[in-house]
């Protein structure tokens, strides 16, 4: 609870107007932090709207300052951000209302626009919902075992002390895997007693890793040389550029290469797909290519949704991006831009699925190779990650990559370390979906899943801007899409499964 | 005889063979010898000529020479890659 423990700030405010008081609790986390943040209050000249943050009484002893979610006839129904339960407080009870807050130095009016599209974001999440989506997880024999290889490898660090490892090699496989880990671990697992059997298996995936990705760099290395030829613009993006900075070749497992991409040449990029023998799917924000047997390509149009409050940040990247050479097409971001970019979209997936430990050795080495040499201008990074309130998924995942990577474990919150083990690299489906249905329902759900909304569908089929009428027909190929198509339809199948499952969980 | 859409590339102190296109579904490691007579497989070639290139570049005999080279070629047979 935010108690403000002081009995003179009726008599401020009635003096002054107004009062800046330092943050007490936790209850308005993520966005008030206890001790280091300050708010402004003043006295309320109107009715509080949504998302307004309220100072009233608290009916022991104190002020509470928690954020209105709803305003009723007579009361307010409030709820501090990080609590699971309601209050109903009346209109006359509310002593002030918060203008703005400084946080880490920089101050935040209430009604930026940037900070009311998080809060609203995060407030889709109904109150009484929050609680089911924290998962504390105990580290199990295989996540610390885990944890183990995994430092090593990523920190190209010699096995030299013994380990006794008591859980299940079987277990400690498709963890891995899932993760999307397993290959980089097999040099260190070659040699100890894991099972034959497992062994084989793990050699196998590593294998195929290093192929998938020693076919990847060979076609893309092709496909940049046509591109450059036709003079399409790009600026390669995440994993592409990240595996780079791992120790070895083949260790870092990737599904796709991403580019973001001059749309305005987009119909010859689809011809030099199409004369490579891809098929492709368009996305909302991105043009798929794939073809056998491990080449996908994902040409981004854009790097957010209009509607996503981060893509006005990452709308000019072209403006922000360098030639790689003169009078070259392929660009760079700054290493700024491409770190605060794979924090984005690692808060993304992070927001609706989760993300696994694979994004804190991505982050871990960015540092190391950026950060702690000093070759990133680190006051623009701090900036940003204040404007696009990205700071404490930031804190979360450097504190946990820095408890990970220095053998740690027991020093971080389990909380906090369990939620990167909780999932696979990108969470889990049950994660998005129990986020998802708290957020808009069950029904809704599944009603937009199959009627996908007009401007979503205009982004993966453009002729609908003319011809809107031709939206039902778009959904039914869409259905024929999942229904025809394996991977499509297994993915459908097991939403269902939960969709299902949960509702009785929930009754 | 040569090889098929092949790529060759060293990864993490080893060479590696994989076919581009996917008609063999996995991966050959070799030693620099064997890469060597890889590479040279990559254009029309013959095992005379192959062995008289690794004679020029290491020094071997021309027996040693074409019993690897027919090791290697034997192998990559095996795996499907050698372009009839």
């Amino acid at each position: 609870m935010n108690d403000i423990e002081t009995g003179t700030i009726p008599q401020v405010l009635a003096t002054h107007g107004f009062i800046i008081h330092k943050i007490k609790g936790t209850s308005m986390l993520p966005f008030l932090n206890e001790d280091t943040d300050l708010v402004r209050l003043v006295v309320p000249k109107e009715r509080l709207r949504r998302f307004d943050i309220a100072l009233y009484p608290s009916q022991n002893k104190g002020f509470i300052l928690h954020r209105v979610l709803e305003v009723k006839k007579n009361y307010y129904l409030i709820a501090g951000d990080n609590n699971a339960y309601y209050e109903k407080v009346p209109f006359d009870k509310v002593l002030a209302v918060a203008e703005g807050y400084y946080t880490d130095g920089t101050y935040i009016p209430c009604d930026d626009p940037a900070y009311l599209g998080k809060v609203e974001e995060y407030c889709k999440t109904p109150v009484r919902k929050r609680e089911k989506l924290k998962k504390p997880l105990r580290l199990t024999a295989e996540h610390r075992y885990l944890a183990h290889l995994f430092r090593h490898a990523v920190c190209a660090l010699p096995m030299s002390e013994p380990y006794d490892f008591a859980g299940s090699w079987e277990s400690l496989y498709r963890l891995a895997v899932h993760q999307k880990v397993a290959a980089m671990l097999y040099p260190l697992v070659k040699d100890t007693d894991c099972p034959e059997g497992i062994k084989k298996h793990w050699k196998q995936h590593a294998d195929m890793t290093l192929r998938k990705e020693i076919l990847f760099d060979a076609e893309r290395c092709a496909l940049m040389k046509l591109l450059e030829e036709h003079g399409i613009a790009t600026i390669p993006l995440k994993g592409i550029l990240i595996k780079e900075l791992y120790p070895r070749k083949g260790m870092r497992e990737f599904t796709d290469n991403d580019l973001l991409y001059d749309t305005a040449k987009r119909s010859e990029l689809l011809t030099i797909m199409q004369e490579r023998g891809y098929e492709m799917e368009s996305g909302a924000t991105h043009d798929i290519f794939q073809k056998k047997p491990v080449y996908h390509f994902e040409f981004h149009k854009v790097l957010f949704v209009k509607k996503n409050p981060l893509h006005r940040y990452f709308s000019d990247m072209w403006k922000r991006a360098t030639p790689v050479a003169e009078g070259k097409y392929e660009h760079r971001l700054s290493v700024e831009d491409f770190y605060l970019y794979t924090l984005a979209h690692a808060h993304k997936h992070y927001a609706s699925a989760g993300i696994g430990i694979r994004f804190l050795a991505d982050i871990h080495l960015m540092r190391r190779a950026w950060i702690d040499t000093g070759d990133a201008d680190i006051a623009y990074i701090e900036r940003m990650l204040n404007k696009m309130y990205l700071r404490e998924f930031h804190t979360l995942c450097v504190t946990c990559a820095d408890s990970l990577f220095s053998g740690d474990l027991d020093g971080a919150d389990p909380n906090q370390l369990g939620q990167f083990f909780s999932g696979g690299a990108f969470g889990s489906l049950e994660q998005k979906i129990t986020s998802k249905i708290a957020s808009v329902g069950r029904l809704t759900y599944l009603r937009e899943r199959i009627f996908i909304p007009y401007d979503q569908m205009v982004s993966i089929y453009p002729f609908l801007k003319k011809c809107p009428l031709l939206l039902p027909f778009c959904w039914m190929h869409k259905v024929w899409l999942v229904l025809f198509t394996k991977q499509k339809r297994d993915h459908f199948k097991a939403e269902l499964r939960l969709l299902f499952r949960r509702k009785n969980d929930d009754d | 005889m040569k090889l098929k859409d092949v790529i060759i590339t060293e990864a993490n102190g080893e060479y590696v063979a994989v076919t581009a296109d996917g008609s063999f579904n996995g991966m050959i490691r070799m030693n620099k010898t064997a890469a060597f007579i890889a590479e040279a497989l990559s254009e029309e070639t013959t095992v005379e000529a192959i062995t008289a290139r690794l004679c020029e570049k290491y020094e071997v005999t021309p027996e040693i020479a074409e019993d690897n080279v027919r090791k290697v070629i034997a192998q990559f047979e095996r795996a499907g890659l050698i372009a009839k």
